[in-house]
């Protein structure tokens, strides 16, 4: 992720400061810190009938080309909860109801620096699977990787 | 896209491109077994 070199509210040049406990982007002008915080995204493990997991191909980089589950981040004004299922029917067209929270966690991101992601489990759901958005396929896999035990 | 419609369920799970990713789907799979523990 490309480091802040301006702050946001005055414009002008940031410098670094070790302020409440951590080394942080500091705004002399404003006699602010910068907080940066993780992005908040979410995923969705959609689960079929047959012991299937449904996976998307993504378009877009990162990791263009490879498969990931259908998700992406959360907006202005969206729950976590509609942030998924709107993420869900633009990326297969599907339209589900959430079972389950999985879980929440943070990972390191390329582009972000941070991603907060909210996993969510879906067993009931409708439509035709066809993907879009961000993904140019999408397709039920088996759950397991090759000689995964789990 | 009509690939997707009528593709054939694979025999392994591919490359997945987030770890966390194949976390939740690995989470998914044991409570599903716990589901189904749970059941019987």
């Amino acid at each position: 992720m490309q480091k802040k070199l301006f702050c946001p509210y005055c414009g002008l040049r940031l410098s670094e400061k070790f302020y409440e406990n951590r080394k942080r982007l500091f705004c002399s002008h404003c006699n602010d810190p910068i907080y940066e915080n993780p992005v908040p995204a979410t995923c969705l493990v959609v689960t079929d009938g047959k012991g299937r997991v449904l996976l998307v191909q993504r378009s877009v980089d990162p990791k263009k080309g490879l498969w990931c589950l259908p998700g992406g981040f959360i907006e202005l004004g969206e729950s976590p909860e509609s942030a998924a299922l709107r993420e869900l029917y633009e990326e297969t067209g599907l339209t589900g109801q959430i079972h389950k929270l999985l879980g929440v966690m943070t990972n390191p991101s390329q582009l972000y620096d941070s991603v907060l992601l909210v996993g969510y489990w879906i067993k009931m759901y409708s439509g035709n699977l066809i993907a879009g958005d961000d993904a140019c396929d999408a397709a039920y896999f088996p759950r397991r990787p090759a000689g995964d035990r789990l | 896209m009509m690939l997707a419609m009528l593709r054939i369920s694979p025999d392994d799970l591919p490359e997945i491109a987030f770890e966390s990713h194949l976390k939740f789907i690995r989470d998914t799979q044991q409570l599903l077994l716990d589901e189904i523990n749970f059941i019987m």
